[in-house]
């Protein structure tokens, strides 16, 4: 016991005062720190390529998730399953323009882009559809 | 050695005891600090998309955050709808190669966010980007 009260006596600093610094520190980190990553998609980029030879390829995205070509052939039954994408209706080398329509949520919009440009397509993001369909008010 | 192995533990020294949860402690006060990010407080601010994309964010000249309502704000000063073509093109420069990020909540419906995409394209602002959080 003795040979032990000796040892302590050489360390100097006391393991209570140490822990509650520790403590305080591992408070900060747990309150203040967040595992949450903030990432980004770029919009509106300027796409490579002379787009005026060809109109860019203009991809619905209806409310009820289906992804359509302006003249109603289908793409995808749902944005969430763009492994599923009709590839052969689309020409890689133009770039595409989602057009969500007016109630379409931004995460919609985001999964959307994102599962294209995952696919290997220059996406951007165009105005979205009135809300009654062919309509324009 | 024996009768060292069989003394029971708490007749040593009371510290010794609190070892072993000062290696825990220690253990988790790396864990958080390497592993989580000190970020500002958000709450009640907008609930970001959720995306798999892993483009880092680069620094934004501007910032527009749109809460779930529509209501907007540019960088820390909240501003009607009307009130943004002016302010953008004061804080922008024409057809520029600035980058704007927009914070927009996930329930955000595609016609409100087009209300604000719409000065921007006006302006020629060719880099937009939308925020998202990764999902793990």
């Amino acid at each position: 016991m003795q040979l032990l009260a000796a040892r302590r006596k050489k360390l100097g600093i006391s393991l209570t005062a140490l822990i509650d610094v520790v403590f305080i520190l591992l408070m900060f980190f747990m309150l203040t720190s967040s595992f949450v990553r903030v990432r980004a998609f770029e919009l509106l980029a300027p796409v490579a390529g002379d787009s005026s030879d060809q109109p860019p390829q203009l991809v619905l995205l209806g409310s009820d998730e289906r992804l359509t070509l302006f003249d109603g052939r289908l793409l995808a039954s749902s944005y969430q399953q763009l492994d599923a994408l009709e590839r052969s209706l689309l020409d890689p080398a133009q770039p595409l323009v989602l057009v969500p329509a007016a109630e379409v949520q931004v995460q919609a919009i985001v999964a959307t882009l994102e599962g294209l440009s995952r696919a290997g397509f220059a996406v951007s993001l165009g105005d979205s559809q009135p809300a009654g369909g062919e309509v324009v008010p | 050695m024996m009768l060292h192995a069989n003394r029971p533990r708490r007749l040593l020294d009371s510290d010794s005891n609190l070892i072993p949860m000062i290696n825990v402690v220690f253990l988790l006060l790396i864990f958080f600090m390497i592993a989580g990010q000190i970020s500002p407080y958000q709450a009640g601010e907008v609930q970001l998309p959720n995306a798999r994309s892993n483009k880092a964010p680069q620094p934004p000249l501007l910032t527009l955050t749109i809460r779930a309502d529509g209501s907007l704000k540019v960088d820390d000063q909240p501003l009607t709808l009307t009130e943004l073509a002016p302010v953008l093109s004061q804080r922008l420069q024409p057809g520029s190669a600035q980058l704007v990020a927009i914070k927009a909540d996930r329930a955000l419906p595609a016609r409100q966010l087009d209300a604000v995409l719409a000065p921007l394209r006006q302006l020629g602002i060719a880099r937009v980007t939308l925020y998202s959080e990764q999902v793990e």
